[in-house]
């Protein structure tokens, strides 16, 4: 598993952990973040239970267990959260903020101690101590329910499957052409995502935002220009358009 | 094992069923018997005891599924443990240079104690399990000599006696069936002791 410093400031840094090597094959590569504060870290989309371990390990070199006080799932898929049973054995105190619309659901992965805050449909925000978060909404992107995390101080837009390409664990951790890079996304997006008008909200919205960052679940983090113009490309992407090659 | 009690539990809902059939032929017994009159005299003493015996299987088959399933939740639990357990290992072999290593140790000694508890009671499920299917088969073996006694006592019932055979036929057979799958269940149970000495071994 493989740890990057994605940015810090003097308040918190931002760790992406992922392309790994000795992950199952038949598993996609996934990138698990986490925000780390002086006093508190959160552990977003924290992936599948074969990645546990692995992750765990990347995690304690950069904080301790009881530490981590708060998770995030920004939906409800596998290979989001289902470790959740295992982190509910090493973290028993922590909070699981995720999409309200998956509370149930997301149970099913095992969750006898870690508390579940329901995200209401319009986000909300999620302090860390002193250090603020915001939960954007990113409903219907892939998933009916649905949140990103965006933080002011540091600029960054934690995306989720938006942005997302499916590629090997030697790709590069950032987009350097967007143009080659669209082809390794487009199937996924047409696919995956189902609603333009939700998509075309979801532009709008995070158009407002300063970033620069914005590091979606799988793939390449876009930084720099390659932000808006993904915003462009996206915006006039049809979606929720059926391809056999996705 | 949480498979094996599940299966446990399978076997022992279908003696429920079985049991069931039972009670229903000791209505038919009473029934035949109160037209028969006194031509079936000695039989009517015998429908007690049929009830009885299907009563008494139905409430132990009843106990053992009870106890088969929560065997089958605290293997469900303990498994789900040991497996957080093996994952916390792992993590240390895997980052035994991480800053923070040591703050694993606490999960661990935390998880290694809910696993005692789990496992002790675990066994005590068990023991429970074993008593009761012996106790079970004690009143299944009740069932042959209520039949045989059935099949003299139609005998002595004349123009009933052909349906009272039959009543006796079914009283052997509803027997046959619990006790089959009683040994079905006792092989599952001793499987599964022999597992669980392979895995403390």
């Amino acid at each position: 598993m493989k740890t990057t410093e994605l940015v810090k400031n003097k308040h918190a840094k931002w760790l992406v952990f992922g392309r790994d090597a000795d992950k199952p094959e038949q598993i996609i590569d996934t990138n698990q973040y986490m925000i780390v504060t002086n006093t508190r870290a959160l552990l977003m989309d924290p992936g599948g239970i074969e990645l546990f371990a692995p992750m765990l390990a990347a995690v304690l070199r950069h904080a301790k267990v009881e530490q981590v006080t708060d998770l995030f799932a920004s939906h409800q898929d596998p290979d989001i959260i289902s470790s959740l049973g295992l982190w509910d054995q090493a973290l028993p105190d922590a909070t699981l903020h995720s999409p309200w619309l998956w509370e149930g659901f997301i149970r099913h992965f095992g969750m006898d101690n870690i508390q579940y805050n329901a995200i209401p449909d319009e986000g909300g925000t999620i302090s860390l101590g002193s250090y603020t978060l915001q939960l954007i909404p990113a409903h219907y992107l892939h998933s009916s329910g649905n949140f990103n995390i965006y933080d002011p101080e540091n600029k960054v837009l934690m995306s989720g499957d938006i942005g997302a390409a499916l590629e090997g664990v030697d790709a590069p951790l950032f987009v350097e052409n967007f143009d080659d890079h669209i082809s390794k996304m487009e199937g996924f997006h047409r696919r995956w995502m189902p609603s333009n008008k939700a998509k075309n909200d979801w532009v709008k919205r995070v158009r407002t935002l300063d970033i620069d960052y914005m590091a979606p679940q799988h793939g390449r983090i876009f930084t720099g220009d390659n932000i808006t113009k993904f915003l462009d490309w996206f915006e006039a992407l049809e979606v929720g358009i059926i391809n056999s090659n996705t | 094992m949480f498979v094996t009690a599940a299966r446990i539990a399978a076997h022992l809902y279908f003696a429920t069923k079985i049991a069931k059939n039972l009670s229903l032929t000791a209505k038919n017994a009473r029934a035949i018997t109160a037209r028969a009159g006194q031509q079936a005299a000695g039989f009517t003493a015998l429908t007690t005891f049929i009830q009885e015996l299907s009563s008494n299987t139905i409430r132990l088959a009843q106990q053992v599924n009870i106890v088969a399933v929560n065997i089958s939740m605290a293997a469900t639990q303990l498994e789900r443990v040991q497996y957080a357990k093996k994952q916390f290992i792992r993590a240390q072999y895997l980052g035994p240079k991480a800053q923070f290593i040591s703050s694993i140790d606490f999960c661990l000694k935390q998880t290694k104690q809910t696993e005692l508890i789990l496992s002790d009671k675990f066994s005590v499920l068990r023991f429970e399990l074993d008593g009761l299917i012996e106790e079970t088969r004690k009143q299944i073996r009740f069932a042959a000599v209520i039949s045989t006694m059935s099949k003299v006592e139609a005998s002595k019932s004349g123009a009933f006696e052909a349906q009272l055979d039959v009543i006796a036929a079914n009283i052997l057979l509803s027997g046959n069936e619990i006790r089959q799958e009683l040994e079905c269940a006792e092989v599952l149970l001793s499987s599964s002791n022999m597992e669980l000495i392979h895995e403390n071994n």
